[in-house]
């Protein structure tokens, strides 16, 4: 009983729950998450339980209502808890690559054809996609800016030293992206890495 | 630009009339015609299921059968794989390796408490409860590349992994949250718009008190004193110097566990968090502090 006054003195004050500072942010937010750029790192759990039961727990509205304190230095914690919409710009470190083998682009030399952008979370646009249980697997560079045919065989050439043997490519100039046949991640990774990428 | 006949195009379609229900049609091939039950191509009059026998007076054998011998699925003896399946609990994996990248990218801070918070909004976990996600393990890969001094908590972990946080100057607990109280914790702003009391959270179910009581899983109901022992223990068994905690700006940080039934750090069960005016609510009659504080 007393738990359902205790609610209801603040039914008021929690009826509008947007913080002003968070409403700016998730409006431009909002679009963004609209063209997927950003990561959605909320669920869609549904514990909505009834904090009183309206036809059992009737409250008398002649009874005194629960008595509380309130503390705004304690926000601090509840501030702590909400998480940022948008992607951190990684720290500054002392020396590169990072213990788990992270390094910023060096920058590559100038009249390059191409460009490699980074992907939003600042690592290399390098994926693995598998197909047919299996049996078919690509390695994908996406994000590949300028003369995409130039990188392409460049890469390959590379490539094909690496295995020793002829390695399939695939051009997508339209999504920027190229398909190698077969496992070549870590070796892509650390071309573009030498390339300044 | 371009040739003639692109050009003659575009002039055409100026002049048409707007695109509507009236002047689109399917590709030829796109759709295939249904199977006519009447007078098809068969001359109909047996409703699709064509000329007597079992197939037309629905008294097939069941599925499985094999013409009077004893079928495969009554051969092979049953076993239980599937038994208590929808009961188990998860744990969703985090690499050393990925706590590392996470925070050397800057999405996990290292000078706070890192707690299955920390890894949700960092993007390396998707908590829904309903698949009886219980938390997080912390599994040994990038064991040797784990340096940072953090102070974690997880909900499953391994002696390796232990070690590889203890070395690198840092602490690891495994703390219990049930369904309810994770959920909270994964999502908490949304558990905040709700206006709801934070809950108390539950201590262990019977089949997991072993592990959350056991020092040499860190578990958060064990005896420090006895943790204190097992981290030189461990130290020796795996053959590194075990850095002194006492010491050192990160002291404060190391030394801050939370209490059993509370869920967040700095809040207690019981109070309210009043998003619109940025203030947290503590209730006053003692009953209710009695219970919230059980």
């Amino acid at each position: 009983m007393k738990m359902a006054l205790f609610a209801r003195t603040l039914s008021n004050a929690v009826s509008r729950y947007v913080l002003p500072k968070y409403d700016a942010i998730l409006s431009s937010q909002l679009q963004a998450i609209q063209t997927r750029s950003l990561p959605i790192v909320w669920s869609s759990t549904t514990w909505h339980q009834e904090f009183y039961n309206s036809k059992t727990d009737l409250v008398d509205e002649s009874e005194e209502r629960t008595k509380y304190l309130e503390s705004k230095e304690d926000f601090k914690y509840v501030e702590r808890l909400i998480p940022s919409l948008e992607v951190p710009e990684p720290p500054k470190h002392d020396s590169y690559p990072t213990p788990s083998g992270w390094s910023p682009p060096k920058g590559s030399p100038e009249g390059l054809p191409y460009h490699v952008r980074r992907t939003r979370y600042h690592s290399h646009p390098v994926s693995i996609q598998q197909k047919h249980g299996g049996n078919q697997i690509w390695t994908i560079v996406k994000n590949v800016d300028g003369d995409i045919w130039t990188f392409g065989d460049k890469l390959l050439e590379h490539l094909e030293e690496v295995k020793g043997a002829e390695v399939g490519m695939t051009i997508n100039e339209y999504a920027k992206r190229v398909f190698y046949k077969g496992v070549f991640k870590d070796d892509v990774i650390k071309w573009l890495e030498n390339e300044g990428f | 630009m371009g040739s003639m006949g692109n050009r003659k195009a575009l002039e055409m379609v100026r002049s048409m009339p707007r695109v509507s229900f009236v002047n689109i049609r399917d590709n030829p091939g796109s759709k295939k015609q249904k199977k006519i039950r009447g007078q098809g191509g068969s001359r109909g009059g047996e409703s699709g299921r064509g000329r007597s026998g079992k197939s037309k007076r629905d008294t097939r054998p069941p599925i499985g059968y094999e013409g009077g011998t004893t079928p495969f699925y009554l051969r092979i003896p049953m076993f239980p794989f599937y038994k208590n399946f929808a009961t188990r609990r998860q744990y969703l994996p985090v690499s050393l390796e990925k706590l590392q990248h996470l925070i050397d990218m800057g999405r996990i801070d290292p000078e706070e408490p890192i707690d299955v918070t920390s890894f949700v909004h960092a993007g390396a976990v998707r908590i829904n409860v309903f698949d009886r996600v219980y938390g997080i393990h912390l599994t040994d890969e990038g064991a040797d590349k784990f340096v940072a001094p953090v102070n974690l908590e997880v909900q499953w972990t391994s002696e390796l992994s232990i070690a590889a946080v203890e070395r690198s100057g840092g602490t690891i607990s495994l703390g219990y949250y049930d369904p309810q109280s994770l959920d909270i914790l994964s999502h908490p702003l949304q558990f905040f718009r709700r206006g709801q009391p934070i809950p108390k959270r539950l201590l262990p179910p019977k089949d997991l008190v072993d592990m959350y009581t056991d020092p040499s899983k860190r578990g958060y109901l064990s005896d420090p004193n006895q943790i204190k022992e097992d981290r030189l223990l461990l130290a020796q068994k795996f053959g590194y110097e075990l850095p002194d905690l006492t010491k050192g700006s990160r002291r404060a940080l190391h030394r801050l566990r939370k209490d059993p039934r509370q869920i967040f750090f700095g809040l207690q069960p019981g109070w309210i968090i009043n998003l619109t005016d940025r203030a947290v609510l503590k209730p006053v009659d003692a009953e209710l502090q009695e219970f919230y504080r059980a």
